[in-house]
């Protein structure tokens, strides 16, 4: 799950587990142009992650009562959004909340084609390993 | 007289060389591109063949139709309108034309949707021992 927040920013919850050969993998890139394209994918959404709950637990704890509360107070993030958030990790325990600059990886187009409509669900599913996951 | 007001965005055309040993087919393409046949983003390389398919024209029609006012010879309109890689590029046509090999060249646009948005604005090679198709010229 993709969610904006302020300026080209992005929460992102990815699945504990996932690897860049996972990845690559599960995207059926195997040589050539796709494999190229995938390897920046996965370049792109993993560059700068900054781990949210680790954040959260180290800098914010004493200061937040919930990792809700320090979602909504110092990012902003709006209430629905935040029980979305939280349901979709209680479904995905794996998944772990990332936060990020958009463009942090440099190649603007990137990002913008793997979550854009044609791409999104299909790379979710990927970021989260969510048929593995619900499988197991 | 026109004022545009809102979002203002640019447009952006890539110019694309395809050599192929034979005619321009999906199955060679595919597998020069890499990906598994049963890929869940099968489809995006998919769209991409279609859009070379459907734009794409025998070189030097394409330089007589298009370009034969602005470039006094086919070679100068490989070398300059392809400026990232013209001078690469023009060679390895000149030595498929030699060798009989059919030589397209076309546009993919940034106006149409946004799997072929995302593709003009990309810039990459796709190669294997019956295609090359040359997509590094970025006008973004």
């Amino acid at each position: 799950m993709k969610l904006a927040y302020d300026f080209y920013k992005s929460l992102l919850l990815i699945n504990k587990n996932l690897t860049k050969e996972i990845f690559l993998e599960k995207s059926g890139a195997q040589s050539g142009y796709s494999l190229n394209m995938f390897s920046r994918m996965y370049d792109s959404v993993t560059s700068e992650l900054i781990n949210v709950d680790l954040e959260y637990k180290k800098f914010y704890s004493f200061e937040y009562e919930n990792i809700e509360q320090f979602l909504y107070r110092k990012y902003n993030i709006r209430g629905k959004y935040i029980d979305e958030l939280m349901q979709f990790r209680k479904d995905n325990p794996d998944c772990i909340l990332y936060r990020k600059d958009d463009h942090s990886y440099g190649d603007y187009g990137i990002p913008q084609f793997m979550f854009s409509e044609s791409m999104y669900d299909r790379i979710i599913e990927i970021l989260t390993l969510k048929k593995q996951t619900n499988e197991d | 007289m026109k004022i545009r007001y809102d979002f203002v965005t640019n447009s952006s055309s890539t110019s694309f060389v395809i050599i192929s040993d034979g005619e321009f087919n999906f199955k060679e393409f595919i597998e020069a591109v890499g990906i598994k046949n049963d890929s869940a983003f099968f489809d995006i390389y998919q769209s991409l063949f279609d859009a070379f398919r459907d734009y794409m024209e025998p070189a030097r029609e394409f330089y007589a139709k298009h370009y034969a006012g602005t470039y006094s010879t086919f070679e100068e309109f490989i070398e300059q309108q392809l400026w990232k890689s013209g001078k690469e590029v023009l060679p390895k046509v000149l030595e498929a034309e030699k060798k009989g090999k059919k030589v397209f060249i076309g546009k993919l646009s940034s106006d149409n949707d946004e799997i072929e948005s995302f593709f003009c604005t990309d810039e990459f090679i796709i190669e294997s021992d019956k295609l090359f198709i040359d997509a590094q010229e970025n006008g973004w």
